[in-house]
């Protein structure tokens, strides 16, 4: 093959997010030419907010997969940091400026454990995560005593429900963490100490990289991420209850999959998880349009997450028949 | 890798051999679960009265054997390097065809085979996936999941199927499991050590290539492996419904992980290749034990993670150790 024609192909080569984006706009012009009372404005804007705690967890998911590992204990993170904040708040009445940091960093120190027993461990990322997944939520049943915590400050619940500029203050948050991370991921050099941990672990360690303390930080990260997503999550419930964020793994890894990022890690794209979690909503509210009972989302779901993977593989094999 | 390609347990096809007869017992893969195990009910026996009731046995030999029939065919799963996210799935739609053919009338045992049947064609589905579509094992398990479950819900409308008929609820609430765990432990264990399928099953862990290369379909071996998996938690979760007399779309909730935790705790190195069934069983049967101890000192059952989370970690820095230690050699 000449190098002309190799150029040539080279121009029609599909960027990865290719699959997540034929799926969204399909689906979205599915439900738009059925029910007109999709595309109002109130519909999007509900759409996009219900994205946002989900997409704090899943930004993180996708650093954390980019190195080819996963975090399955994100969802119970996000209810012990829950209690955390109203435990802090409600009983011992701290003040929010404090209270939100401390939060945080409660998430921290779930990553940081993760962190230390996977990179330093040498323990594999699922048995580290499913030991926090277990522990995290037992930890927050056994702080709130299993019931839930209200009254939480007006402060707090504002937040949840008000909006700047005519975007949810939760939206902007979400969105500020996707930008933020994908900047960190591709033009950041330890976004590029992470995917090259991903791509070849050896090779990454033998050019300089330090694998243990960057692999260590992913983790931190997505904890830290998970503390942060618990605070929307209570304040948008207004009480924190101790099994918030179940199931929160599940769709974040799922948006990240859709996305186009491979999970054996090595590439990872942000705005196809940004545009994963946009489908994953949209086949949410198709399924409310419908009328139907909240399985088919699962159901649609599964259907859409292996559709996604197979217009990967067809974009893939495209390609290297291109080269 | 290099350190894996010096061990010569993995380049030798029969770890038996090396574990059983040239090891010393405590270096077997196993030693640390059974210890524990041992620990634990000694630990109870002694220290309380209501440990010993037969009654409380009873109970662990139930809840053990399902969660072990389980957990088995997950093992097999994960020496083959893959994972099974969709047995709790499988298991609750197993559970609703056979529960709903048994309130529809049909003799027991026909509606038990039919309900295995869903749980060998979920395996498929699985199986399926995986090997023609060549997707990852994680992700596909993962979309069955959700899939399976939501299917389940959908067709039954949320509606559970109850009562079920009493002669099969006897039999699942007695000894029902504890025989069929015993059945499956013994037929997968010698299949495991001594039948060609077994030890391809290891060998493809080991090295997949490397058994591809040698001329054996490894995409018909992992076909059967998925497809044995979805029959296996088809069958927990046909006795699950026996033994509660009612079949739900939401039963065995959770339990892929507590299937894993278990094989985890057996021994069974998770990127596979290594491990054995005894294990996985034993793994099962501390999960279930652990439970009943801390339900027995009044703990309530949240906290049970906070235990089961710990000894999870406890298992894998064993394995580490392990791995550590052989490594010297």
């Amino acid at each position: 093959m000449t190098n002309v024609n190799s150029r040539f192909k080279m121009a029609f080569r599909l960027p990865v997010e290719t699959g997540v984006i034929a799926l969204l706009v399909v689906i979205s012009l599915w439900l738009a030419r059925t029910f007109p009372s999709f595309h109002t404005g109130a519909n999007i804007s509900d759409i996009f907010s219900n994205c946002s705690e989900t997409g704090i967890v899943a930004a993180a998911m996708t650093l954390v997969i980019a190195t080819g590992g996963i975090d399955i204990s994100v969802g119970s993170v996000v209810g012990l940091c829950g209690v955390i904040l109203g435990t802090l708040t409600v009983n011992h009445s701290w003040s929010l400026y404090t209270a939100i940091p401390i939060t945080i960093l409660a998430g921290a120190f779930c990553g940081w454990i993760n962190g230390t027993l996977i990179s330093r461990f040498k323990l594999p990322p699922i048995i580290a995560t499913l030991a926090m997944f277990s522990a995290a939520r037992a930890g927050a049943y056994v702080l709130s005593g299993g019931d839930s915590i209200s009254g939480l400050p007006d402060a707090l619940t504002n937040l949840g429900y008000g909006s700047w500029m005519g975007v949810p203050i939760s939206v902007w948050i979400a969105g500020t963490i996707l930008v933020l991370m994908g900047i960190l991921l591709k033009k950041t050099r330890f976004g590029r100490q992470i995917l090259s941990l991903g791509g070849n672990r050896v090779a990454a360690q033998l050019s300089g990289v330090n694998i243990m303390r960057t692999e260590a930080s992913v983790y931190v990260i997505s904890g830290m991420m998970a503390g942060l997503a618990s605070i929307i999550v209570t304040a948008r419930g207004a009480t924190a209850v101790p099994d918030a964020g179940q199931f929160f793994e599940l769709r974040a890894i799922t948006a990240v999959v859709v996305g186009g990022t491979p999970v054996i890690g090595g590439r990872a794209t942000m705005i196809g998880t940004a545009l994963g979690l946009l489908t994953m909503r949209v086949v949410q509210n198709g399924v409310t349009l419908y009328k139907k009972d909240g399985m088919w989302e699962n159901l649609v779901m599964a259907v859409v997450l292996l559709l996604a993977v197979e217009v990967d593989r067809w974009r893939r094999t495209r390609e290297m028949k291109a080269s | 890798m290099a350190e894996k390609l010096l061990d010569p347990r993995m380049t030798t096809p029969s770890n038996l051999k090396n574990s059983v007869f040239q090891n010393s017992p405590l270096r077997l893969r196993e030693a640390p679960a059974l210890v524990l195990l041992l620990v634990i009910i000694a630990w109870m026996f002694l220290f309380k009265s209501t440990f010993r009731s037969l009654e409380n046995i009873g109970q662990i030999g139930q809840q053990a054997g399902i969660l072990g029939i389980m957990a088995c065919g997950e093992a097999l799963v994960i020496l083959t390097g893959g994972v099974d996210l969709s047995v709790g799935a499988i298991a609750a739609m197993a559970a609703c065809v056979a529960g709903g053919r048994m309130s529809a009338g049909m003799p027991w045992q026909l509606a038990v085979i039919c309900g295995l049947g869903a749980g060998l064609a979920g395996g498929w589905i699985n199986g399926a996936l995986i090997t023609y579509r060549k997707l990852p094992p994680i992700l596909t398990t993962l979309a069955t999941l959700l899939g399976f479950r939501a299917f389940t819900n959908i067709i039954t409308g949320a509606v559970p199927y109850t009562p079920l008929s009493a002669g099969f609820g006897k039999i699942a609430s007695s000894y029902g499991p504890i025989v069929s765990f015993v059945l499956v432990v013994v037929v997968l264990a010698t299949v495991l050590a001594r039948v060609r399928f077994g030890r391809r099953i290891v060998a493809i862990g080991c090295n997949e290539q490397a058994v591809r290369l040698s001329g054996i379909s490894t995409d018909a071996v992992i076909r059967r492996v998925y497809l044995l998996s979805g029959l296996l938690a088809g069958a927990a979760g046909i006795l699950i419904s026996g033994a509660s007399n009612s079949a739900q779309w939401n039963i065995a909730d959770g339990y892929e992980l507590n299937a894993i935790a278990a094989v985890v705790i057996g021994g069974v190195r998770l990127s596979g290749g290594e491990g054995s069934i005894i294990g996985a069983a034993l793994g099962a049967i501390i999960l279930v034990t652990m439970q009943k101890s801390l339900f027995l000192y009044g703990r309530p059952q949240e906290q049970y993670g906070l235990v089961i989370g710990a000894v999870i970690l406890l298992a894998a820095f064993a394995e580490q150790f392990r791995r550590f230690r052989e490594s010297k050699n």
